[in-house]
């Protein structure tokens, strides 16, 4: 079998942010609305706020605090984010993926990889990118977009589900 | 070329848990603070159970207080158990590896893994004891154990390597 190569694969802050923002939003958003709510609960019961007898006022006030909530909770989730990837050298790096039968050899200025397909527990993807999972928050970003021909996406689907690795 | 290699390392769950406790501890020295409503449950709980106001009471006056009694009861078994899935979903941390450790960065040989990093890939490096957590960020790291550096080398030789890498070493 031939190898399927992937050159030059370079993951971006805007990348990493768009991959890691759904996820953190299907993680974490309970969080938030739990929080959103303990927070008018609290004001309700409280009713400094709330004192006014005017219906329009008071679903004004919730949706102000609901409106807050939101971007201060956005605006720390992203920066998590964002944070996560400038504190990760080897994820800024170029990268170029072999994969064979044997496994998948990765290399870039800052490391050499060479991972058996046992390694993998599964493929997620994610937006374009085809995400291996390789530990608990670990694993190697491939991006169908820089298959070196004749490969194609369908061929990588194939190979990756011939290794016996299931899209999760 | 001088190289510091160590060999066959793994870290068993309990060592690992208990070194990813004092990492977090160390990074974010204000989680300590959740000890202080921690205590406070395991006390009320204590006086729930001795004193004159039983559980059933506290309920049906507190549910609210009940609710944070037992979530913070709850808190360090949810740790154990988080910690637990971490470790078991790592393939590296489950199978032994050596570790060579050369001028130009590090070597991982083991049955799930073959790589080599350079240093700049490292971002800072902790010690606890014996143990050493070589981070590639601040959610990976590798586990080495210094007390099994192999002879003639030994462990000063393995930190002072480190060092002249220029990744910085915390204890």
């Amino acid at each position: 079998m031939e190898p399927i190569l992937l050159t030059n694969v370079h993951i971006t802050q805007a990348d990493y942010l768009d991959i890691n923002w759904p996820i953190v939003m299907r993680k974490r958003g309970w969080i938030s609305i739990l929080l959103t709510s303990a927070l008018i609960t609290y004001l309700f019961r409280n009713d400094g706020l709330y004192a006014s007898e005017s219906w329009l006022y008071r679903i004004g006030i919730t949706l102000a605090i609901v409106a807050i909530m939101t971007v201060l909770l956005g605006f720390g989730y992203r920066r998590a984010i964002k944070k996560q990837y400038n504190g990760t050298p080897l994820m800024q790096q170029l990268a170029t993926y072999r994969l064979t039968a044997a496994g998948i050899e990765k290399t870039s200025a800052m490391q050499h990889l060479e991972l058996p397909w046992a390694s993998c527990q599964g493929v997620r993807r994610l937006g374009r990118w085809y995400f291996l999972v390789t530990g608990p928050q670990r694993g190697e970003f491939l991006d169908p977009a820089c298959l070196e021909a004749p490969a194609t996406e369908v061929d990588l689907r194939a190979l990756l589900q011939q290794h016996g690795l299931a899209f999760i | 070329m001088m190289v510091v290699s160590i060999p066959e390392v793994q870290v068993n769950f309990r060592r690992y848990l208990a070194l990813s406790l004092r990492y977090t501890f160390r990074r974010k020295p204000l989680t300590t603070i959740l000890l202080v409503p921690w205590l406070l449950s395991v006390w009320l709980a204590g006086t729930l159970f001795t004193g004159p106001v039983t559980v059933l009471d506290f309920l049906q006056k507190e549910p609210l207080g009940t609710l944070f009694i037992l979530f913070f009861l709850l808190l360090p078994l949810l740790t154990v158990w988080g910690t637990r899935r971490q470790y078991q979903a790592s393939s590296l941390l489950q199978h032994a590896a050596d570790y060579i450790l050369s001028a130009t960065g590090v070597g991982i040989r083991g049955p799930v893994v073959n790589a080599d990093l350079a240093w700049p890939a490292f971002t800072r490096a902790d010690r606890f004891g014996s143990w050493l957590l070589l981070q590639t960020s601040e959610q990976s790291a590798f586990f080495l154990d210094l007390e099994q550096v192999a002879a003639p080398a030994n462990s000063a030789d393995a930190l002072a390597m480190i060092q002249a890498s220029g990744v910085s070493i915390h204890s």
